[in-house]
């Protein structure tokens, strides 16, 4: 019987001397086997601290029992959170900052574009970066090479010349992403060094206002649209596939703008020779700056003793080796964040196996120059706003409204998210 | 006038068999399709004839997915829904037809209210009650400990079990025997209990039946609230397991053989019931509208 | 009807106090928790609450989306609900014929009662796959004229029809055992008047069928708007671009994805209102119809 676990617990932390303690995550199929992994080698290699991990079988759904869990005072010391999430938890009250806590531990050895994500403006660090992502750009090169196609692409401007020599050539998707904003606005306004929202995407303030429907980012979606139109970019539900990431792995779609993490199953599926993976592309004339970290991080909960916060900081310590981080990395195609894990990786000579393949660029655009609006996105309600954003731009793909309404409606509805997030956390 | 009788006759077959047709279609093709492989399905569209990896993508639910497990949750959730269904609802209209309760009126009326707001409309509150079932008595100013049901058996099977539409069922059912059975008993010098007990339940036997085999088809049809009520794969039910299977895809073409053998795998069991007990299933639905 | 002669308050206590205890703690007290939730601001980890009177119930009901949503619901109850008793009613009277593929058919007609809403959404999602489902050739003859991925009324109609398939089994049942409960003696007057079995259908049968055929509507009604969110969640998921995020779907993805409890207690005062006023006008009309009718 499930209900009686915490029980169950309890009586074991009085029983045995070992300090025993839960950790929540919520990655299922590869993922969920290398942090299983990861736990049952914790626990192996020392005997004062037992972690038993605990999927909760999406991101989404470790959230809403988190939350669930914590109004009833049953909640783990430990818990893996998304990155969409990161606001909400800041201003929770329920999470300790993990550099209160470990004030010594080596923060600063994280690279910048993977730490600021969950820092505050004045430098407090919530959260420790797990599993990280960032965008990436694929190609498929033999179909790159039937339509004479030699480089890899690097700008938009490239990008979308090569997708019209495709088109010409008979390739009926040459290029394929989908309408999430995590890869539309989020990554792209980063690396174009600009913002989605004012107050540098919010982290100066929580009266910020979305600013899609303007500068850039508004022309991108605009050029977007107007591709789209042409028959140069699909998304999801005109590939066969149904999947942008599904359609590159079948042959389907020749160049894709994808996660990091997605690397391993091309590479499984297509070979890895048959495929390039670079930085995502820009447009012509501007200066890169670093991507956002996607992926997830993990916090401590308040609400446990000494005990219990010690044997989760050991976790968290033996997580952060270089040594656990390049495990993760090999069976996942998550990157590795730490430059003491970019040194091992360089010095064990495996930089150039396929497992690693993704950490050369990822580690590249992570760690491109940034500014106050790439540090991240520190916005109320988000994982709502996304919902909106692809709700509206599918409109507008659709040819029912034009793009420029479909941001103006995507801002509005944003705007007036954030204004009641504001007026919810107003008595903080 | 005999002509036009067979030519009614003769629309009211074709009628009937398009019916027919539309109900096994859907099922006929899912069954075809789990009979192909994957790259088959992806490249020549849906199947309408057998092929022969029906067994091989089958092997593969059971041992590639949680469908099994899930499988076994349902049954578990289905069994408790029903059988508690039919003991609870079994007492309450017992009480309420045959104990001579005052405020009786009340307390129906207070269950009836269960029926027009079904755990899909309020799900949201549901879900934070389940995740702390004590609150109340802690607001009342008890001393008890949180539980939290979330993610348990017994906590998918509540909601569906606090639900008025069984004891409307046997009221109405317990309000057309006649109450002079109850009064022979009476004679006879048998209390309450035993007249529940020896005569009528013989005579709900039926009725239960009928109750019990749509309850457990409720049980395992189930989607939201098991959705939103169990998080890991372990506790999940097959039609949410199912649902996932869908859309879990990830980076991998959708295995639609995978997908159909799934769903025919998680149908069979409350099919072979329709099936095999028809005459409660149908009797059952009647019985609600009463 | 006549008095029991048993009279017992601790049995009483006893049989009642189990069910009452379970609807209190999970019908009343949900219940009255979204309505305290409505009039506060939330915090989804339970900091702070702010007491906002009306504000949230302004809010939605200004809010263009809320009205979007319900009228979806509004235009899924119509016309999902019409064909789910429609059809199952040609099907009643057929098979009420009496005619050798009724037997067959009356067994056939409720297995979709064991195949859930989201399972046939499984299944109907791959059936209508633009590209290797059933419609598949007229995409080949017209490219695109088929895409419920992207087109909001391909996708409406996707969870008409699968809505349809599951409402059958109850529809059906009911009709045809209404149809059977007719006294034989108006068929057999008009048939000695000479009507020929279509009038007899149409003319006798099918108005002496009125107060069944006004039951099953009224009850599919809140049927279809519970049973869309099993299809929707498995076959559009809201989309394509919110054309089927009826309300049980918004309140769900606001509560559950977006932690957004206040907004979606609201939504849920409101929807649970809407269901209550339905009720209300079903009962009032169904009073006068079945005194109208007997």
């Amino acid at each position: 019987m499930r209900f009686l676990t915490p029980l169950a617990a309890l009586a074991m932390t009085t029983a045995a001397h070992a300090t025993d303690i839960e950790f929540w995550y919520g990655n299922t199929g590869s993922n969920e086997k290398a942090i299983l992994a990861a736990c049952e080698a914790f626990n192996a290699s020392q005997d004062q601290d037992r972690v038993s991990c605990v999927g909760q079988g999406s991101y989404e759904a470790g959230m809403q029992k988190a939350i669930a869990a914590y109004r009833a005072g049953n909640h783990p010391v430990l818990i893996q959170f998304f990155d969409a999430g990161t606001l909400d938890l800041m201003l929770s009250g329920a999470v300790i900052p993990v550099s209160e806590v470990m004030p010594d531990a080596p923060w600063d050895s994280y690279i910048p574009g993977a730490r600021a994500y969950y820092e505050t403006a004045d430098g407090k660090l919530f959260s420790q970066p797990y599993n990280s992502s960032t965008l990436l750009f694929y190609t498929n090169k033999a179909m790159l090479a039937e339509a004479g196609i030699e480089k890899t692409p690097e700008t938009w401007e490239e990008v979308i010349a090569a997708a019209r020599t495709l088109k010409e050539a008979g390739v009926s998707c040459p290029f394929a992403t989908d309408i999430n904003a995590w890869r539309q606005i989020e990554q792209f306004a980063a690396r174009h060094g600009v913002p989605i929202a004012t107050q540098s995407n919010g982290y100066d303030g929580l009266d910020a206002e979305y600013v899609i429907d303007q500068g850039i980012v508004a022309q991108h979606m605009n050029n977007l649209a107007d591709w789209h139109e042409e028959g140069l970019v699909r998304f999801d539900a005109e590939t066969k596939a149904a999947k942008y990431n599904a359609a590159f792995s079948a042959g389907e779609c020749a160049m894709i703008e994808g996660s990091s993490g997605g690397y391993g199953s091309f590479a499984e599926a297509l070979g890895a020779d048959a495929i390039t993976v670079t930085l995502p592309p820009m447009y012509q004339g501007q200066t890169r700056h670093n991507t956002f970290v996607g992926g997830a991080s993990l916090w401590l909960m308040k609400g446990h003793d000494e005990a219990e916060v010690k044997a989760a900081q050991n976790f968290l310590d033996y997580l952060r080796t270089p040594e656990a981080q390049l495990e993760f990395t090999a069976a996942t195609g998550y990157l590795p964040v730490t430059q003491s894990a970019l040194d091992l990786l360089e010095s064990s000579g495996r930089a150039d196996a396929p497992e690693f393949a993704t950490a050369g660029p990822g580690m590249e655009t992570l760690g491109a120059p940034g500014n106050a609006d790439t540090r991240g996105i520190r916005l109320g309600f988000y994982v709502q706003f996304r919902d909106i954003f692809a709700e509206e731009t599918q409109r507008a793909y659709n040819g029912d409204i034009t793009m420029d309404e479909a941001l103006a409606n995507s801002v509005r509805r944003g705007n007036e998210l954030l204004r009641r997030f504001e007026a919810t956390y107003a008595a903080n | 006038m005999i002509e036009t009788r067979t030519s009614f006759d003769r629309i009211c077959m074709g009628i009937l068999w398009l019916g027919i047709l539309f109900i096994l279609a859907p099922l006929w093709i899912a069954l075809m399709t789990a009979s192909h492989s994957a790259v088959d399905v992806m490249r020549s569209g849906l199947a309408w004839y057998p092929g022969p990896h029906l067994v091989e993508n089958v092997i593969r639910v059971f041992t590639d997915t949680r469908i099994p497990v899930q499988m076994f949750n349902s049954l578990v959730v289905a069994l408790m829904t029903a059988v508690g269904i039919c003991i609870l609802s079994f007492c309450t209209a017992f009480a309420l037809v045959f104990l001579n309760l005052r405020f009786g009126w009340l307390v129906f009326a207070t269950i009836f209210g269960t029926i027009l707001l079904p755990v899909d409309i309020r799900v949201v509150p549901t879900y934070q009650v389940m995740s702390n079932i004590m609150e109340p008595f802690a607001a009342l100013g008890l001393p008890v400990s949180q539980i939290s049901l979330v993610n348990t058996h017994i906590g998918l099977a509540l909601p569906a079990i606090a639900h008025g539409t069984g004891t409307f069922m046997l009221r109405q059912f317990f309000r057309t025997v006649p109450m002079d059975l109850a009064r022979a008993a009476r004679m006879d010098g048998a209390g309450a209990l035993r007249f529940m007990w020896d005569v009528l339940l013989p005579l709900s036997r039926p009725a239960l039946a009928a109750l019990f085999v749509l309850m457990f088809l409720g049980g395992w049809t189930n989607y939201l609230w098991p959705l939103v009520a169990s998080s890991t794969a372990d506790m999940q039910t097959a039609v949410v397991g199912l649902a996932r299977l869908a859309t879990d895809g990830d980076s991998r073409a959708p295995d639609f053989p995978l997908m159909m053998a799934a769903a025919s795998t998680v149908s069979l069991i409350p099919l072979t019931l329709i099936a095999v007990l028809q005459r409660f299933l149908v009797r059952g639905m009647a019985l609600t509208e009463k | 009807m006549t008095q029991s002669p048993f009279r017992s308050r601790p049995m009483a206590l006893l049989f009642l106090s189990p069910l009452i205890l379970l609807t209190a703690l999970f019908f009343y007290w949900p219940v009255a928790e979204a309505i305290r939730w409505s009039f506060f601001l939330e915090q989804p980890f339970g900091g702070e609450s702010t007491f906002v009177g009306f504000a949230n119930f302004r809010r939605v009901l200004s809010d263009p989306e809320f009205w979007k949503s319900l009228k979806l619901t509004g235009i899924f109850m119509v016309t999902a609900s019409v064909p789910a008793v429609l059809v199952p009613l040609m099907l009643a009277m057929a098979a009420d014929r009496g005619l050798r593929t009724s037997r067959i058919a009356r067994n056939v007609l409720v297995w979709p009662k064991g195949v859930a809403g989201a399972s046939i959404g499984v299944i109907f999602g791959f059936i209508f796959n633009p590209f290797v489902g059933i419609l598949t050739p007229l995409n080949q003859l017209w490219p695109g004229i088929w895409s419920p991925g992207t087109d909001g009324v391909d996708a409406f109609i996707t969870l008409i029809v699968a809505n349809l398939w599951n409402g059958i089994p109850f529809n059906f049942v009911i009709l045809l055992a209404g149809l059977q409960a007719l006294p034989d003696t108006y068929a057999k007057a008009a048939a000695l008047d000479g009507a020929g079995p279509w009038r007899q259908a149409l003319d006798i049968r099918l108005p002496l069928l009125a107060p069944q055929l006004f039951f099953v509507l009224v009850l599919e009604f809140t049927e279809s708007i519970i049973n869309a969110f099993g299809l929707i969640d498995t076959m559009t998921r809201g989309g394509p671009g919110g054309a089927t995020t009826l309300l049980v779907y918004k309140i769900y993805a606001d509560g559950f994805k977006g932690y957004d409890l206040s907004g979606a207690s609201t939504q849920t005062v409101l929807l649970m209102i809407f269901v209550l006023l339905i009720a209300a006008a079903q009962f009032l009309l169904m009073e006068r119809r079945v005194k109208y009718e007997r």
